[in-house]
């Protein structure tokens, strides 16, 4: 409301209406003027002319509103709105249903309260049954707790919203809402039904009820005072898609567990105070021998995994990086050097457990088939299933002092604006290893990770932290996507048995990759 | 006595009236050309580069042949899509590479590729980097082809040995060469290990041929890293160890005597041409193009290479100089060997042998006394008839022994070199 409004709006109406009164004093003072010098038929022929001059311009204003393109029509109805940043594909595509919806909505439909309440049902049932088409009834396809969880998100946003853009909110008193409620008996099944815990749910499912009484009420008022009809397919717009998304944000899941919820469920080995929700994971991959121990000891600074000619890795080994600085807490999978295509099972399985990937890339090394192979195989994992979100990824393009010219090695190289031989060999590097494992220039990260001779590392944590936001979307979708596979008989048995830590203990099992039973 | 001389005479004239008539009026002739290229593409041995890209397969190929980037770019003919022979010298290979696509390109399947390699290589040498261990796509190539052909002889090249020298601004290769025979440690401990876990997964291939190891490390001039082609003596010996028949050796004699600029490359093109002539010598009945006109082409590209053109008096000045004993015996045997050429069955046998062999020797020797000559004209130094005329008898002995001991001009082999 604050869009249509105005934080301002009430303080501007009362001025217009103290500057306006001593003109519109002067209509009753006008006509007992007329009226005594009996030129009222005068005054009355006038107006009549008037009336009939404005009748004829409005038609052919109105002729020429029609002419314009309904492509501009568009536009005045609205914008799209841009789905929320974090949503997965799959959330896109009912973002998508709820735009055609919203896209077809006028501005008629804030009036009639029926209507208003048709659609807002249609959109949410739209919206179910993208998620659950199996299902005879998905509109039902929702826990207790989500649903009590969306009740409070929604009270949270309307009165952040009422605040905000109602005026005259903070003053009213709920008596005097209640008593035009009475009033209006049309209402009052609303009242009364916002008793006992069912009809809480209710409410909750099924806000629109509530919310469409109070819009029908506030924009009956509104159109009356003269709002244009294109204003009016504007805040229809809004209220469908305000509608698709909290329907969107029930049935896709991402109601199951709260993000403060998330916070809590932290294993307490790397608890700390101050660290922000559970440590990003971060799966560093590659060929044999490409570095990723290397990598791995560079990030952690430190030697934590063995580096050495021969393949020295030989099981996915999990380190943690405590936070330094701005640095978050990491925790990096150190996966077995991928030799064959054989390995993709067990590196797509690893990589639907974290939440970034570290690409590592030999510099030097033209054979970057198995490299492409293996990264299509994860891409190809994530875009066969829309309720995943595949995570970024970041090439780490090692050995860099091994490209020609051998003998130099005086770092800083200015990859950008190369001045020598050498940073034009690295960027000539990097733009083959970005086309040929089908990244972006942008995310290759040219590094040497020989131990004592590190070079860049600071522009992999830039990389890294860059991604920080989309590696948290992906990590969210990925623990919601855990905690909603504790259903069952026998997980819902754990949940009242381990309560909150349920969560920990499948992150902590989805780190070892053994599913230890219990 | 008198008619025998004469015979022999005319024989000498009508020789190199050919010769002269193919050196000082060169037609354009594809015909000829297309053959001789043929007839030397039959009798050069193929090697097969096997390994993944960018393990250095084109690096190797320039080293052995000594040829610039350019040369071995445009001296390839396309045999699928992908794979590649790498001849040199073009006009009549000396030595073909057979170079598949590097394993491990994005995009590529070397499946086809590989089945036909494996009809026309004679030898595997296999191009591994030293760091790491052997690629997967390697080693399985690698197995199925010795799973097939459990006798054929490996040689492994492991390069790029400057990854492993530590120290910034300071690559240097350990010298003397400390790798012998291609197992022995040179000393730098990280390498050692993983050239010998190399040894070791390649000691588990199928199959009895010998595989043999040859630490190497080409780099281009520009690189810095001395010598440009460290351990290049160890390829070359671990290859011809690997075909036992002689002709790698001969290659590399021909493909390594240089010295003078110019001469290294023009004297590759000799064996082509000795080959080429050897092979055509060897058919009952002379083909499109006969010995002379071979030789006669041969002497008109080995002066286009050192700079130099023949005229009558400096091609009359040097058939001179070759001495009229040499000239003599060598037209004589060349008269000889046609008469008995033309005898039925044994003759054309034995004898179209042994004309095969003597005119593979005889344009052999020609090759090099005329690189000898011609090089001394170029440099407006006196030339010594003497040496000239004992570079055509050494080479023509050379050529002699080494046609002999790989019978490469024997019927039974039918045109592949070796038994």
């Amino acid at each position: 409301m604050k869009r249509i409004v105005g934080r301002q709006g009430a303080w501007w109406l009362g001025a217009l209406a103290a500057a306006c009164l001593p003109f519109l004093a002067l209509v009753p003072l006008g006509a007992v003027w007329l009226w005594e010098r009996q030129g009222f038929v005068y005054w009355f022929l006038g107006t009549a002319l008037c009336f009939l001059a404005a009748g004829l311009l409005f038609r052919r204003a109105h002729r020429a509103g029609d002419r314009v393109p309904s492509g501009d029509a568009a536009t005045a109805a609205g914008e799209e709105t841009p789905p929320d940043p974090g949503w997965s594909p799959s959330d896109k595509v009912a973002w998508q249903r709820v735009q055609g919806f919203a896209a077809q909505t006028s501005g008629r439909m804030l009036i009639d309260q029926r209507a208003l309440l048709a659609t807002g049902r249609a959109v949410i049932e739209e919206v179910a049954r993208h998620y659950h088409p199996e299902r005879a009834e998905p509109l039902w396809h929702f826990t207790l707790p989500e649903a009590l969880l969306l009740a409070e998100r929604i009270s949270r946003r309307t009165r952040a919203l009422t605040v905000q853009a109602v005026p005259g909110s903070r003053s009213v008193r709920i008596g005097d809402v209640l008593r035009l409620y009475r009033v209006k008996r049309t209402v009052a099944s609303v009242a009364h039904s916002a008793d006992g815990p069912w009809r809480a749910i209710r409410l909750a499912i099924n806000p629109v009820q509530a919310a469409a009484a109070e819009l029908s009420r506030r924009f009956q008022g509104f159109a009356a005072e003269g709002l244009s009809s294109l204003m009016l397919d504007r805040i229809a717009r809004i209220v469908v898609e305000e509608i698709g998304r909290e329907a969107i944000n029930l049935y896709s899941g991402r109601l199951r567990a709260d993000i403060d919820e998330l916070d809590r469920l932290e294993p307490p080995a790397v608890a700390e105070p101050a660290a922000p929700a559970v440590p990003l994971r971060l799966l560093v991959a590659g060929k044999v021998n490409a570095g990723k121990s290397s990598l791995v000891n560079a990030l952690c600074g430190d030697v934590v995994a063995a580096v050495d000619v021969l393949a020295a890795t030989g099981q996915p080994t999990s380190h943690s990086v405590r936070c330094a600085d701005d640095r978050p807490a990491l925790e990096l999978v150190d996966c077995a050097g991928l030799e064959r295509e054989t390995a993709i099972p067990k590196l797509v399985a690893l990589a639907e457990n974290c939440d970034l990937v570290l690409w590592v890339a030999l510099a030097n090394d033209g054979a970057r088939d198995l490299d492409r192979r293996l990264l299509d195989a994860v891409r190809g994992h994530f875009a066969g299933r829309p309720q995943f979100r595949a995570p970024p990824v970041v090439v780490v393009m090692s050995h860099i002092d091994r490209l020609r010219p051998f003998n130099e090695w005086a770092p800083p190289y200015d990859v950008a604006v190369p001045s020598g031989r050498k940073a034009e060999t690295i960027r000539a590097a990097m733009e083959a290893v970005a086309q040929s494992l089908g990244v972006a220039a942008t995310d290759v990260i040219p590094a040497r990770l020989d131990a004592g001779m590190l070079y860049n590392i600071d522009a992999v944590w830039t990389a890294v932290l860059a991604r920080v936001p989309e590696a948290r979307q992906s990590q969210l979708i990925r623990l919601l996507r855990l905690a909603g596979s504790a259903g069952g008989v026998a997980g819902v048995a754990r949940q009242i048995v381990t309560g909150g830590r349920l969560l920990s203990g499948l992150v902590i099992e989805g780190i070892a990759g053994t599913r230890t039973k219990t | 006595m008198q008619s025998i001389l004469g015979r022999a005479g005319e024989q000498i004239s009508s020789f190199w009236k050919d010769v002269y008539d193919t050196v000082l009026n060169p037609k354009p002739d594809a015909r000829g050309d297309t053959r001789i290229a043929e007839e030397a593409r039959a009798r050069a041995p193929v090697i097969w580069l096997l390994g993944m890209v960018g393990s250095g397969k084109s690096s190797i190929i320039r080293t052995l042949t000594g040829s610039s980037d350019a040369e071995v770019g445009t001296g390839y003919r396309p045999c699928t899509a992908t794979a590649r022979i790498y001849e040199f010298p073009e006009e009549a290979p000396v030595v073909r590479f057979l170079d598949t696509r590097g394993l491990g390109e994005v995009a590529y399947d070397p499946a086809e590729d590989l089945a036909l390699c494996e009809k026309q290589a004679h030898l595997v040498l296999v191009v591994v980097r030293a760091m790491g261990p052997v690629p997967a796509p390697v080693l399985d190539a690698l197995t199925r082809v010795r799973r097939r052909h459990p006798d054929w002889p490996v040689v492994v090249a492991q390069t790029t040995l400057h990854d492993f020298y530590k120290g910034p601004g300071a690559l240097a290769h350990p010298l003397p060469y400390p790798f012998g025979d291609g197992t022995r440690p040179s000393g730098i401990e990280a390498l050692d290990r993983s050239l010998a876990a190399q040894r070791e997964t390649f000691a588990k291939l199928p199959g009895s041929g010998a595989v043999r190891f040859a630490p190497i490390d080409f780099t281009p001039e520009e690189d810095g890293l001395a010598p440009a082609d460290y351990g290049i003596d160890r390829l070359w010996t671990a290859l011809e160890a690997g075909s036992a028949d002689g002709v790698v050796s001969m290659m590399r004699r021909s493909l390594g005597s240089s010295g003078k600029p110019g001469v290294g490359r023009a004297a590759s093109h000799i064996w082509g041409y000795a080959a080429a002539a050897g092979a055509i010598d060897m058919l009952p009945v002379a083909g499109v193009i006969g010995v002379p006109v071979v030789q006669g082409k041969m002497l008109h590209s080995l002066a286009g290479m050192l700079g130099v053109t023949w005229t009558r008096a400096t091609l009359a000045e040097f058939s001179g100089c070759l001495g009229a004993g040499a000239l003599l015996r060598f037209g004589a045997q060349f008269g000889v060997r046609q008469l008995v050429k033309l005898v039925p069955g044994y003759g054309t046998v034995i004898g179209g042998a042994a004309a095969g062999a003597a005119s593979f020797a005889t344009t052999y020797g020609l090759g090099h006394a005329a690189i000898l000559y011609l090089s001394s004209r170029r440099s407006g130094a006196r030339f010594d008839a003497d040496a000239v005329a004992e570079e055509f008898r050494r080479a023509m002995a050379e050529a002699t022994g080494v046609a002999r001991a790989s019978r490469m001009f024997s019927r039974d082999s039918d045109g592949k070199a070796g038994s």
